[in-house]
């Protein structure tokens, strides 16, 4: 199926086109950091319509555009974004495989001075992995790491 | 787009009028029925509007939005699913953006369960 011409169209109907057309693609891959060495590890978990939309094509923003926004409501004098408009009437990006869709994700979801200098410690601070590779129950959930003989020229988990 | 209707006001012979713009608003922008904070490996079982949730612990978790709300004073309201009667679903925890909601389920304690969430509000 060929997505409409959706430049100009606000990302909420875009999102409507592509929730009634595209069937949900379930991700195996996660993404596991750590944001603080007093935190435990968080793992982000795509979503399945997310996913479709980007391996669609022509639905959603070039990632720049939720840093733009970013930028704005990190303004001390922030009270309304003003720039939405970047969202809509930005030319969408083009089809794009699940690997860089995980990467857009990253570049999305997670604080950008995690993922700038994810391999820049003793260990990484980072690591893409598939979901079966993490722990298989909750148990003690709050002392997940990210294991520390993993070095940055490792990719596995 | 087809059986598109452009109006900015409704009126009811004897009702009175309303703005439709208030109506557009009121409806729930992104919702979401995940299963990730119970068993941890799965997934979204329903969602829109969403591009991730993060897992950041026991009962805590961020919803992450593919298009941002005009503002963090969207309405958000959570719910946990199943058995886990007596747990609750706060919403607008410290981090919370105009891009993802920072939430956390607890029930004396800090407490992994499925949970439901609708946010409304005016959108980006």
């Amino acid at each position: 199926m060929n997505t409409p011409e959706f430049q100009g169209t606000h990302l909420f109907d875009r999102l409507c086109w592509a929730k009634e057309n595209l069937d949900g693609v379930q991700s195996d891959y996660r993404v596991v950091y750590e944001d603080s060495i007093d935190e435990c590890a968080k793992v982000l978990v795509p979503d399945p319509n997310f996913c479709s939309a980007f391996l669609q094509g022509g639905i959603l923003p070039p990632v720049w555009v939720y840093w733009e926004l970013a930028k704005d409501e990190a303004q001390p004098d922030f009270k309304k974004h003003t720039r939405g408009y970047l969202l809509h009437e930005t030319q969408p990006i083009e089809a794009g495989t699940m690997e860089q869709c995980i990467e857009y994700l990253i570049m999305k979801d997670i604080p950008q001075h995690i993922w700038q200098t994810w391999d820049s410690g003793n260990k990484p601070k980072m690591v893409i992995c598939h979901k079966d590779q993490l722990p298989s129950t909750r148990e003690w959930r709050n002392a997940w790491k990210i294991k520390d003989d993993l070095t940055t020229d490792k990719l596995a988990a | 787009m087809a059986g598109k209707i452009v109006a900015d006001t409704l009126e009811h012979s004897t009702a009175g009028a309303v703005d439709t713009n208030h109506l557009v608003e009121s409806i729930p922008k992104a919702h979401i029925k995940s299963n990730v904070l119970a068993t941890g490996a799965t997934s979204n079982q329903s969602s829109f509007l969403i591009s991730s949730i993060t897992d950041e612990g026991l009962g805590d978790a961020d919803i992450n939005f593919t298009n941002a709300f005009a503002n963090d004073g969207y309405t958000a309201i959570g719910t946990v699913t199943g058995i886990y009667v007596g747990a609750s679903v706060t919403t607008h925890m410290t981090s919370t953006t105009s891009s993802k909601d920072d939430i956390r389920i607890y029930r004396t304690a800090y407490l992994d369960a499925p949970i439901s969430y609708i946010a409304i509000g005016e959108l980006a």
